[in-house]
Formats: structure tokens, C-alpha cells, sequence
């Protein structure tokens, strides 16, 4: 064990591995900090990228990219009101509050400490249950597996923005791109329709890319068109005026108000720490939850939307902690659990490694220093936070009309970069117009991602259980674990439904 | 008729017609047999989910409209898209994207991309200046070369241009 660690510590911390997780993280806030742009985003334009890089450092550029971004979204929230990420939403009803009261400062440094507490809790939550875990999942047959998919995929489709119909859909329509090429047992083509670009199956970096940065890129390129971020550009210009003559001196976050807010960010920690294990729940969720219960629990409740810190802390910590949990589904069962988890996914199959139970026990190394990666970026995003905090708030006020075309360049020079392959190209702008055509009509985007990573393992578990059940469909609730993973689904979903009825 | 019942029908329809037409595409396409288990048994399983999910789809519609509560359909956190600004959007961009690719494969990397690149910019970017139109473009030439080029060493069919 020892040995092991002194091996990982020596892929974790080598120099060039370092480099990659500062710039990152530095990445991550600035995009994480701007509106529209987010570090899920980075992470699938750096996806080719992926393929030139050692995978220590990947990994760590990768990581800190994640992590800054979810910093990135608070700075925006606070200082302008306009959540960076998703996730950044609750943390905007305090902060920005706190901000106009003049506690800019004591705002920021709040959600910077709560993000770090809550992203390391969750880290460790990960580190020491992620390995168990995928030993448990070493014994699980393909009943055990189909039961396993089933559950993530109604799980995230029920939980995506809380529209079932449409998450199950889309999880159908991501399945269903999985399957154009070749079927691996009789070696046939489906699904491709006389193209013999499409035989070899689409590669997954066009159909993240177009997914996720090309359909946003589009929608936010609308937005500029219509001239609506001019009225954001002038509400930032209005807001960053405000600050004139103000002195930062008096707006130090000091030890008493630190921990008067510690419980609240135990709170959100352990929230999100929690949501972020379950496939689909996602970061606003764990945010407004968080958000919630620090309230009821609270010494001064009525304080909660009028800028009290204990609600940054609880919405910023539980928006981070969901980091290292939404990671256990992927390293435990090879299954993305969030949009982040299966953009990481890639990233792993894209270094040659299968996301899963194996991933541990054949990339011991690397997955330690991973692990260590995760803490030390923490520690980076507090270093950086720390003393550059004060020049964030700029960061926000970059112009996207810059951003967006270089952005929307980027990804498809990228796309082709990857493998050298024009259809990739074609492909990119496939997906980024369906995934345009599916935000248009409100259909959530994680499950489709996630349907279309898991898609060729659920066949395979799926072929597998009922060839050993002669071709009866019963046989996929012959195990108990699976009816259990059935059940935990169908609970899962009770559970969240009312607790997304009662927030509304 | 309201833009939300709209979607929804729009969506309940894409989602049926997919499912019934993966369904006869099943029925009567070319599907080599295989042992026990058929080749078609998950795309089959995804049509039977989405026509499943359209059916809901058209349920909740039919179930708020008569009882008068079509407002329960809609998300809190929804805001209608200008769809306008996507479809020109989405037609300068992805469109551009297939006329940028073709120039990349015939005038060369760096030229079309600041030649894009400047067209995006002038057109998306509010209030764009001549300074800021002469400058980022060039700059992202540069970048896409350092980064693809130099970097990655990604390789192109010869160009008329560079």
C-alpha cells in the first residue's frame, strides 16, 4: 500500500502534472466565469487534447478545469447576479444580495471556502468508497449489470430537470446513436443506413463536443445576435460602478463570521456529497437542497435572501461537494452519473482505460494519483481564489461576443484534430444541431450523453442475461440485487419527486 | 393554443414517429440473425421507451388541458427561446461550419479561420469595434496554429493558401 502511494504521489506531483492542474483551475474559473460558458464546456473542446498528454497530466489539467469552473460560477453570481453554471443559481440568492449590502469581499471569500471544504469532503467520501465499492461490483453478473444500467438510466432521465417522459426519451434517442456500426456479435452494420462513414460507429469526442459546446455555443450566438447580452454588458458595467469608492479594508470576512457558517457548509457538504453520488440529481439540485436545509437549521433564517453568508456557504458547498461523489457511480460501475462524470468517462476510454470496476485494479497508479490530484487541486483553487480573488470579478466582464466564435472554432478544429477524420466534422454538427433542436424543445441533454455512453455495455449485459435465460425476459429479476437496483430506482424517484415538489 | 402545449405536441410527435419508424425499419430491414437473441433486441427496446414516453407525454398534455392547468407543464426555471435568433444562429454557425470546413480542406487552415472568425464577430458581437475585429481574429489564427499545428501537429490535405 505504501509503495503504491509513493508511486501515485510520484505521477501526482510531478512538475508538469502540477502545471496542468494550475492551469486548469485557472481555466476553469475564467470560463467558469463567464456567463454561458462553463467548465463542462472546456472540458469537451480539451477532449482532443487528451490523446497528446501523459494521462497524470490530463487528468490533472481535466480536474482543475471541473473544479475551477465550479468556482468560476459563483464569482459571476455574486458579483453581477448572473449564476456562471447551473449550479452557481442558489448561490446567487445570497450572494448577490450580500454584494448590493456592500459584502462583496466577505461573499466571495465565503463561497471560496465553502467550495474548497465541500469539494475535499466530497473528494474523500470518494477516495474511501469508491475502491469497496467497485470490489462489490467484481462479483456482479450481467443480470446484476443490465439491472445496474437500468437503474442509472431511469434514475438521470427521471431526475433531469425533473421531466421523466422527455429523460427517458432522450436517453432512448443517446442508446440508439450508440448502436450505428457494427453489432459485436454477428459483426453486421445497424443503423447506418448505406453510409460507410458511419460503419465504424460515431467516436464519442464529436458527439460530447456537439452535444455539449456547439448546441450551447449556438443558443448563447442567438442571444448575442438579438442583442440581449448588450443588456447583461450594461447591467455589469452599472454593477461593476457600483464599486466605486468602496473599501475593501471594511469588508473582510473575519474568524467569527467563518464559523458562524461552518455549519451551514457542513450541511451542503454533506447534502451534496450525497446527491452527487446519484446518477442524474446533478449540482443545482444539491445547491437549492443544501440551500434549504441550512435554512431550516439555521440560528437566523429570516437572514436567508437578504445576503446571509450561511447562504452562499450552503449552496456553494453543496454545488461542490457534489465533485468528488458524482464520481463513485463511474469508478465503482463505469457509469457516468453526471454530464462532468461522462465527459470524464471519455476522457478515460480515450487514454485506453474502461470506465469501471477493472479501472481500479488495472490502473491502480493512476487512479491514486488521481485521487491525489483531486485534493491537491483544492488546494490550488484555495491558493488562487485566495490571492486573486479580487481580479475574478473581471473575469466575468470578458466580452462573449469574442468568446463564443472562438469557441464554436476551437471545437471544430478540435473535433478533426482528434482522429484526423472529416465524418467526425459531419458528426459534430450533427449532434450540435440535435442537441440545439432538443434544448429548443426542453428536452434535458445529460441522458442522452449517458445513453450513449453506457449503451453498448447495457446491450452487451442485456445479450448476455438473456442468452443465459434462453431468451426469457424474466430472467432479468431472478437476481436479487437487481430487483433491489429496480427498487432503489423506483424509491429514488418517489423520494426526489417530493422533494422537488416541496422546494418549488 | 400556447408556445408550451406547442412544444410538447411537437416533442410527443418527434418521439412517436422515431419509435414507429425504428419499428418498421425492424420489421423490414435487413437485420442479419442472430443466435437466441436478436441483433435488434436494444434499438428495439429504445423505439418500445420512446413511443412509452410520447404516449406520457401526450397523457400529461390531454390530463393538465382538461382540467384547465396547462401552466403545470411548464418548467419553473423555463424561458422561451427566441427562435428567430437560434434559427439564424443556427444557420450562420453551423452553416458557416460546413463552408469554413470546406475552405480549411481548400484555401488552408489559418486564412479561413481569421476569415470566420471575423465574420462570427461581426456579426454576433454587440457593439464590435474595428479595433477588436482587427486584433481577435489574427490572435485565433495564431492560437489554432501554436495549438494544432506546432503543438498537436495535426495533419491537413494540401491548401492553396496556409
Amino acid at each position: 500500500m505504501l509503495d503504491l502511494l509513493v508511486e501515485a504521489s510520484a505521477l501526482a506531483f510531478h512538475p508538469y502534472v502540477l502545471m496542468y492542474v494550475m492551469l486548469g483551475v485557472l481555466l476553469g474559473i475564467t470560463l467558469g466565469a463567464i456567463p454561458g460558458l462553463s467548465g463542462d464546456m472546456a472540458i469537451a473542446l480539451l477532449l482532443p487534447f487528451v490523446f497528446f498528454l501523459e494521462p497524470a497530466m490530463a487528468m490533472g489539467l481535466l480536474v482543475g478545469i471541473y473544479k475551477g469552473g465550479l468556482f468560476g460560477g459563483s464569482i459571476a453570481a455574486i458579483s453581477f447576479g448572473v449564476p456562471g453554471t447551473p449550479g452557481a443559481a442558489a448561490t446567487s440568492i445570497d450572494g448577490y444580495q450580500a454584494k448590493l449590502n456592500g459584502k462583496p469581499s466577505k461573499a466571495l471569500h465565503t463561497a471560496l471556502y465553502s467550495s474548497v471544504i465541500g469539494d475535499t469532503t466530497s473528494d474523500l467520501v470518494l477516495i474511501f468508497i469508491a475502491v469497496p465499492l467497485a470490489a462489490v461490483a467484481l462479483t456482479f453478473g450481467p443480470i446484476e449489470f443490465f439491472a445496474l444500467y437500468a437503474f442509472s438510466l431511469i434514475l438521470i432521465a427521471a431526475l433531469s430537470q425533473g421531466m421523466v417522459a422527455k429523460g427517458l426519451a432522450v436517453a432512448a434517442i443517446g442508446i440508439l446513436l450508440a448502436m450505428i456500426g457494427r453489432d459485436p456479435i454477428t459483426g453486421a452494420t445497424r443503423l447506418t443506413f448505406g453510409m460507410p462513414g458511419l460503419s465504424g460507429g460515431l467516436s464519442l469526442i464529436p458527439v460530447l463536443i456537439g452535444i455539449f459546446a456547439i448546441s450551447e455555443v449556438v443558443v448563447q450566438g442567438s442571444k448575442l445576435w438579438r442583442r440581449k447580452v448588450d443588456k447583461l454588458m450594461d447591467d455589469v458595467a452599472e454593477q461593476a460602478s457600483l464599486l466605486q469608492g468602496y473599501d475593501i479594508s471594511k469588508d473582510k470576512l473575519t474568524w467569527a463570521e467563518f464559523k458562524f457558517t461552518l455549519k451551514a457548509t457542513y450541511i451542503g457538504a454533506a447534502v451534496g456529497t450525497f446527491i452527487g453520488a446519484l446518477p442524474g440529481a446533478g449540482q443545482s439540485l444539491a445547491a437549492f437542497m443544501s440551500y434549504g436545509l441550512a435554512q431550516r437549521f439555521s440560528r437566523k433564517p429570516e437572514d436567508f435572501g437578504k445576503g446571509s453568508l450561511e447562504g452562499i456557504a450552503s449552496a456553494e458547498s453543496g454545488n461542490s461537494a457534489t465533485c468528488g461523489s458524482t464520481f463513485i457511480p463511474l469508478f465503482a460501475f463505469g457509469i457516468p452519473g453526471s454530464a462532468t462524470a461522462a465527459l470524464f468517462g471519455a476522457a478515460f476510454i480515450l487514454m485506453g482505460m474502461t470506465p469501471g470496476p477493472s479501472l481500479l485494479t488495472d490502473n491502480t497508479e493512476i487512479i491514486y494519483a488521481l485521487f491525489l490530484t483531486l485534493i491537491f487541486a483544492n488546494l490550488v483553487n484555495l491558493v488562487l481564489g485566495k490571492f486573486l480573488l479580487p481580479y475574478y470579478s473581471r473575469i466575468a466582464m470578458i466580452q462573449p461576443g469574442f468568446m463564443i466564435p472562438g469557441v464554436f472554432i476551437l471545437a471544430i478544429v478540435g473535433t478533426y484534430a482528434a482522429n484526423n477524420s472529416v465524418v467526425d466534422v459531419w458528426v459534430l454538427l450533427f449532434a450540435g444541431a440535435l442537441g440545439v433542436t432538443l434544448r429548443l424543445m426542453s428536452f434535458p441533454l445529460a441522458p442522452l450523453v449517458l445513453g450513449f455512453i453506457i449503451g453498448p455495455g447495457a446491450e452487451r449485459s442485456l445479450r448476455q442475461a438473456m442468452i443465459m435465460g434462453g431468451g426469457d425476459w424474466a430472467v432479468l429479476i431472478k437476481s436479487p440485487i437487481a430487483i433491489g437496483f429496480y427498487v432503489a430506482a423506483f424509491a429514488l424517484i418517489l423520494l426526489f419527486t417530493f422533494a422537488l415538489r416541496a422546494k418549488k | 393554443m400556447n408556445r408550451t402545449i406547442v412544444k410538447e405536441l411537437l416533442s410527443a410527435a418527434v418521439m412517436l414517429s422515431l419509435g414507429v419508424a425504428g419499428l418498421i425499419h425492424i420489421q423490414f430491414g435487413a437485420w442479419r440473425p442472430a443466435p437466441l437473441v436478436p441483433s435488434y433486441i436494444m434499438p428495439q427496446t429504445a423505439y418500445y421507451f420512446l413511443i412509452g414516453s410520447g404516449l406520457w407525454v401526450l397523457a400529461m398534455l390531454g390530463f393538465f388541458t382538461l382540467r384547465k392547468r396547462e401552466s403545470a407543464l411548464e418548467r419553473p426555471d423555463a424561458k422561451d427561446q427566441d427562435l428567430v435568433a437560434i434559427v439564424l444562429s443556427s444557420a450562420l454557425m453551423l452553416g458557416g461550419a460546413i463552408i469554413y470546413f470546406w475552405l480549411v480542406l481548400n484555401l488552408g487552415l489559418i486564412v479561413s479561420t481569421v476569415a470566420f472568425n471575423a465574420v462570427l464577430i461581426a456579426v454576433l458581437a454587440p457593439n464590435v469595434s474595428l479595433k477588436g475585429l482587427l486584433i481577435v481574429p489574427p490572435l485565433l489564427g495564431a492560437a489554432v496554429w501554436l495549438l494544432f499545428i506546432k503543438m498537436i501537429g495535426m495533419t491537413l490535405p494540401s491548401a492553396l493558401l496556409f
